[in-house]
């Protein structure tokens, strides 16, 4: 599911804010800066970062490649992280069955539980491979636009965060709210949507 | 009330502009009228998800069929429930799209474009143009579409003019 090939799902945002004068410039700079980077040797949970459209190797954006006409094109690259719950049970368990066995005790103060959690939270999340995604975004930059290819709730606001971090641009949901007050600003001078009930179509529904 | 929590408390225009849709769809044999466009083909296919309630009392009904077969949809319709989710085709000339569409937010899914591009398949710079300029022409049938409904429904000859007529065809039985 993506910009380029397959049945496509995507979710649509305004723009809000300035583009430098020198856009292509400040675009290349920016998105360089804050590329995809490996967490394949450490413990980290997670990274987010921009690749190349649909290639999750491209770091490099080489020939300006995010450059199409009026549009930004690029993805947004998820590596992720997650050790099984059971796994982890298991492991924290057989840890403090061997302190207690060591230290000939009956049980373990709570900090010491929490100490020995983090420790094989670390351990495992050292040995297991982190799980990459890549969601596709098309920004028309002239109409200020952007479609993202991702309706995960999760993915959204990463790349609203990045994305405000990355260009210092806000992205707007191109909500049924917002999409009516573009629209129809002078109908709505005076009170915007507030007020605005919801209409109410079944008798059914009517009469109770 | 700040201007986000505005737009967001009125997701249920989103819903509302999907049973207008599938009104005006169905009093024009399957067509809906673009002043820019003309006529286009717009079916509610296959697939409508109903929901009323909000919250743990939140009720929802899967209908499968194909447009006028949307007999169960019609009937939650008339029990008060509303248009979460549809499945939609929509044709312009030759051209076809089929989609689902989300009441709440007008997220787009399962988008099908229309086919046909270069004739030089390897031609992706080209591919790429013709594939966003089906994406915008979706979004811009669907937004003048919105927009025709958000100034009728911000008339104040709504409650006798439009939702008048939705509630009539509503409550008539199949």
């Amino acid at each position: 599911m993506g910009l380029l090939s397959g049945s496509a799902g995507f979710c649509r945002y305004q723009v809000l804010g300035e583009l430098p004068e020198v856009f292509w410039d400040f675009v290349d700079k920016k998105i360089k800066a804050y590329s995809f980077q490996d967490i394949d040797g450490t413990a980290d949970e997670m990274s987010a970062g921009w690749v190349g459209l649909g290639n999750m190797f491209d770091r490099e954006f080489s020939y300006a490649n995010y450059s199409r006409g009026a549009y930004v094109t690029f993805s947004l690259r998820l590596d992720t992280r997650t050790v099984p719950a059971a796994l982890f049970k298991r492991h924290v368990e057989a840890e403090i069955n061997e302190k207690l066995r060591q230290e000939e005790r009956k049980r373990l103060s709570k900090r010491e539980k929490e100490e020995i959690k983090e420790k094989i939270k670390l351990d495992l999340l050292s040995k297991t491979m982190p799980v990459p995604a890549v969601f596709d975004i098309l920004w028309n930059y002239q109409e200020a636009w952007l479609l993202l290819f991702c309706l995960r709730n999760q993915v959204r606001k990463i790349v609203e965060e990045l994305f405000r971090q990355t260009f210092d641009l806000t992205l707007q949901p191109m909500t049924p709210g917002q999409l009516a007050l573009n629209m129809a600003a002078a109908q709505l001078a005076d009170g915007g949507l507030d007020g605005l009930s919801q209409d109410v179509y079944s008798t059914a529904t009517r009469e109770e | 009330m700040t201007k986000l929590a505005e737009q967001e408390k009125a997701y249920f225009l989103g819903r509302e502009f999907l049973t207008w849709l599938w009104y005006q769809s169905e009093q024009r044999g399957g067509s809906v009228f673009i002043p820019e466009m003309g006529d286009l083909e717009l079916i509610f296919e296959r697939r409508a998800l109903m929901e009323s309630g909000e919250g743990e009392f939140t009720e929802t009904v899967l209908c499968r069929g194909l447009n006028s077969e949307l007999k169960e949809a019609r009937l939650a319709l008339r029990e008060g429930k509303k248009v979460k989710e549809v499945r939609i085709k929509l044709s312009q000339d030759i051209k076809e799209w089929s989609f689902t569409i989300k009441g709440d937010s007008l997220d787009f899914q399962s988008v099908n474009l229309p086919k046909g591009g270069p004739v030089d398949t390897d031609d992706e710079e080209a591919d790429f143009f013709l594939r966003v300029g089906y994406l915008t022409e979706l979004f811009q049938i669907i937004d003048h579409l919105y927009g025709d409904f958000i100034h009728q429904r911000l008339d104040p000859a709504w409650p006798e003019k439009g939702l008048a007529e939705i509630r009539q065809w509503v409550s008539k039985p199949e």
